[in-house]
């Protein structure tokens, strides 16, 4: 008994190192393993962030490209009440129809850009087609020729205008 | 960690991306779209608006609205593809100081470069708003034929952007690299990339670690915009025929028509049938008029089937054509084929290319972004590098090298084309050769570098020249001129020069207007193999002519310096055929040359071994200058490698 106290005694210093060697390698694992988990957990995240996203947009993709399909029976729509007289039984229900479907366009995002005439061009919001004598300054809007739209803050479809040359000296002579 | 930017700037559109935990993602502009028209304009209230706001005032302000400005871009004023295009091009073009192209917008002159650099800045800042942070790097992409001028000048539009340009890449290189195609070695890839307005074939070899282009084709002014056109005209002319009008010249009739047009474009290539329906397209006295009309897929197809039929010609003729103008392959020899750009989605197209190589070409990735998607792959590779990581994702980690198109060569005595580097060298790469002077006391050294693969530099394309000057007066072929040719990664050439004796240094980028073209390479790769022998001749008239004056001058300074040492019989020997080659080395004669070369240099010779004798005799150390034997081997170095150039002057 006395000899085996004796030799843990001789032994402890020995032991003692080799523990705290392997102290030492458990806590520089253990930090390693801590930060690869909280790599893993930032990664999850991330992803799961970056999927949200990826979701929206996949979302938005498909939902413009179903807008745009519909916008164009909508400028049918228009195209079509422009032309009947307003005094054509069909045309207050032609009206009907194309405001129900704009509300429910409204519904997903959608907004009109209208162009007064004389107002700032703006070709974020405004395509020019073409230019026309007008009375409105030169380079401002003269006539708008299409309705424009944005989808939840997007120009789907910008509102495509005639621009004013201003009045021509000889025309405004006549006047 | 700073991502890198992918960038396709292309002729057309433009495209941006980014490696987001290790895959890519084609980041959208401000306007929400994930392409950006190539395009900049000079509002008339004096607004610089750059993309699609500066495309939809484009019919309104033509002049000041500037696109395909990549068809200019590091490419001289005189250039034929310049004078062609400002032919059809709205706006002005006018020479610039340095003989590049100056684009007029507003009241003032633009570098090609500075108006790309203001869609790299436009993306640069949509890309940093929609990932929150700044981006500093690009990788930008170019087309594979785009030379070092060319290359230089888009690396230059980016840093004019506010980018650090970690690489200009390959516009095929990186489509490649989207599929992950670097992988396999030793693999032939075709890329197809059929763009809204260019055309462009590429053939590649996947090497060790290198990508090299071994050809380039197609047509610069062939695009999908061509097939749009078509299916317009026929529905004019079809609309015409049912209706009797001719909707053609109303602005407002065509634009919904070209929208109806590209529309039934992309469904035909799902369906094999469509229908184009236009209520109210116009009216005419008897009211409104609708426009109606059913689309086949087999119509389409037969109203642009020449195209089609063209682009597989040039693809044809750029895998199987010899090299320069082909790849010198058989069409079995590829083992992958990329398909670029929108129009590649149309199945007719995809087709003809599958039965061309019989085999199923790639095209898993948008074919408008794929560009895109490979420069960031490239982006994440050089990020990876600096980090001292791994790639993310399924990203294999190697460097893109490319290959040098042309050997790049300097001008030597009797303007021979040293070459220094080689055409088809891995870059990055650098190379350092020690010349000389070519006459006494000369002071100074021009240094001619040129692009091209003929023997005389007159024949080759001069990309700079220099002038090194303070060098300290010594005889010829003892002065010790440095040159050093160094290539970038992005195959951007340095060149300097070093007098080693003082220590003087010169050196030039090559700048980008002075460059070759496409034409100009392939003209130039042409020549070389036709006028081979031709430029062996010349080549050897130079370096006789060359040897006659190092004999004449050994001749003169040995009879100078011999001056009472030498035989009178000697002397009048060495002097009359002095004479005789000072009448003769100017003709064309090589023979002639080289016999009274070789007669004068017997005669000195003699003079050398009576010397030799006389030293002998006086048992005196030979003295300097007299032992024509040692001079030789110095003065045929000289003349091998002597600048040419200011030479004859100082």
């Amino acid at each position: 008994m006395e000899k085996d106290k004796k030799q843990r005694k001789k032994d402890a210093p020995e032991e003692r190192e080799k523990g705290e060697g392997e102290l030492e390698r458990f806590r520089r694992e253990r930090d390693e393993y801590l930060d690869g988990w909280k790599r893993a957990q930032a990664d999850l995240l991330n992803y799961k962030r970056g999927e949200e996203d990826r979701f929206k947009e996949f979302t938005r993709f498909y939902q413009e490209s179903f807008v745009k399909d519909l916008l164009q029976v909508l400028e049918s729509f228009d195209r079509g009440i422009a032309s009947l007289k307003d005094d054509d039984e069909a045309k207050g229900g032609l009206e009907r129809i194309r405001d129900q479907l704009l509300t429910i366009l409204v519904k997903q995002g959608l907004e009109e850009i209208h162009a007064e005439p004389g107002s700032d061009f703006n070709p974020g919001l405004h395509e020019a087609i073409g230019e026309v004598e007008a009375g409105h300054p030169p380079g401002s809007v003269a006539e708008e020729l299409r309705t424009g739209y944005l989808l939840s803050g997007k120009v789907i479809i910008p509102a495509q205008v005639r621009l004013s040359k201003g009045q021509h000296k000889e025309s405004q002579n006549k006047k | 960690m700073a991502k890198i930017l992918g960038i396709d700037l292309g002729t057309t559109n433009s495209a941006m991306a980014v490696m987001e935990a290790g895959s890519p993602r084609v980041l959208e502009n401000n306007e929400g779209n994930r392409t950006t028209p190539s395009v900049v304009a000079l509002s008339k209230s004096n607004e610089r608006l750059v993309g699609q706001a500066a495309k939809r005032q484009s019919v309104v302000n033509p002049k000041n609205t500037i696109f395909s400005v990549k068809r200019f871009i590091g490419r001289p004023f005189r250039d034929e593809e310049v004078k062609r295009d400002k032919e059809w091009l709205p706006f002005e073009i006018k020479e610039s100081k340095q003989g590049g192209v100056l684009v007029h917008m507003g009241d003032r002159g633009y570098n090609p470069e500075e108006i790309s650099a203001m869609v790299l800045q436009k993306l640069k800042a949509d890309a940093e708003a929609k990932l929150g942070e700044k981006i500093d790097e690009a990788v930008i992409t170019v087309p594979a034929y785009f030379d070092d001028s060319q290359r230089q000048a888009t690396k230059n539009a980016g840093e004019i952007a506010g980018f650090k340009v970690r690489r200009i890449l390959n516009e095929p290189t990186a489509a490649a690299l989207a599929y992950g195609l670097n992988r396999e070695k030793n693999e032939q890839i075709v890329v197809y990339d059929f763009g809204g307005g260019t055309f462009d074939i590429s053939i590649l070899e996947v090497g060790e670690d290198t990508v090299e282009v071994k050809a380039t084709g197609g047509d610069t002014h062939l695009g999908g915009d061509d097939f749009d056109k078509r299916i317009i005209e026929h529905l004019v002319q079809e609309y015409k025929k049912q209706e009797g009008i001719d909707i053609s010249k109303d602005p407002l009739a065509i634009q919904r028509l070209k929208e109806a047009a590209e529309r039934a474009k992309h469904e035909l290539s799902a369906s094999s049938e469509t229908e184009i329906n236009l209520p109210y397209i116009t009216s005419d006295a008897s009211g409104p008029k609708h426009f109606v009309m059913k689309f086949t897929r087999a119509k389409l197809e037969s109203l642009v089937q020449d195209l089609v039929d063209r682009s597989v010609q040039l693809v044809r003729e750029a895998v199987t054509e010899s090299s320069p103008k082909g790849a010198g392959l058989k069409l079995s020899d590829i083992d992958e084929i990329v398909l670029v750009g929108g129009q590649t989605r149309m199945p007719a197209i995809q087709e003809a290319i599958k039965k061309l190589f019989d085999k199923e070409p790639h095209k898993g990735i948008n074919p408008d972004e794929v560009v895109a998607v490979g420069a960031a792959v490239q982006g994440e590779i050089l990020a990876a590098k600096d980090e001292g990581r791994r790639p993310a994702g399924d990203v294999k980690d190697i460097l893109l090298l490319d290959v040098t198109p042309l050997t790049l060569s300097i001008e030597t005595l009797g303007g021979v084309a040293t070459p220094m580097i080689q055409k088809n060298t891995t870059v990055p790469t650098s190379k350092t050769q020690t010349f000389s002077t070519a006459a006494d006391n000369q002071t100074s050294v021009e240094v001619h570098v040129g692009q091209g693969e003929r023997p005389m530099m007159a024949d080759n394309k001069t990309l700079a020249r220099f002038i090194l000057d303070g060098i300290p007066p010594s005889p010829r072929g003892i002065p010790q001129v440095e040159v050093t040719f160094d290539i970038d990664a992005n195959g951007i050439l340095n060149v300097s020069a070093k007098d080693k004796a003082s220590g003087k240094t010169q050196s030039v980028r090559i700048e980008a207007t002075t460059s070759l073209d496409k034409d100009e390479v392939e003209r130039l790769k042409r020549e070389a193999t036709e006028h081979a022998g031709e430029d062996q001749k010349k080549r050897d008239l130079i370096e006789t002519r060359n040897q006659a004056e190092s004999a004449i001058y050994l001749a003169e300074k040995t009879l100078k310096e011999g001056e009472g040492k030498i035989a009178q019989d000697l002397k009048d020997a060495v002097s009359k055929h002095l004479e005789e080659l000072k009448k003769v080395k100017d003709n064309e004669n090589v023979s002639e040359i080289k016999s009274a070369t070789e007669s004068l240099s017997r005669e000195l010779q003699k003079i050398g071994e009576a010397m030799y004798r006389n030293n002998q005799n006086d048992q005196q150390q030979p003295q300097e200058g007299d032992t024509s034997g040692e001079e030789k081997p110095n003065d045929e170095d000289a003349s091998k490698d002597s600048h040419h150039g200011d030479s004859p002057k100082s």
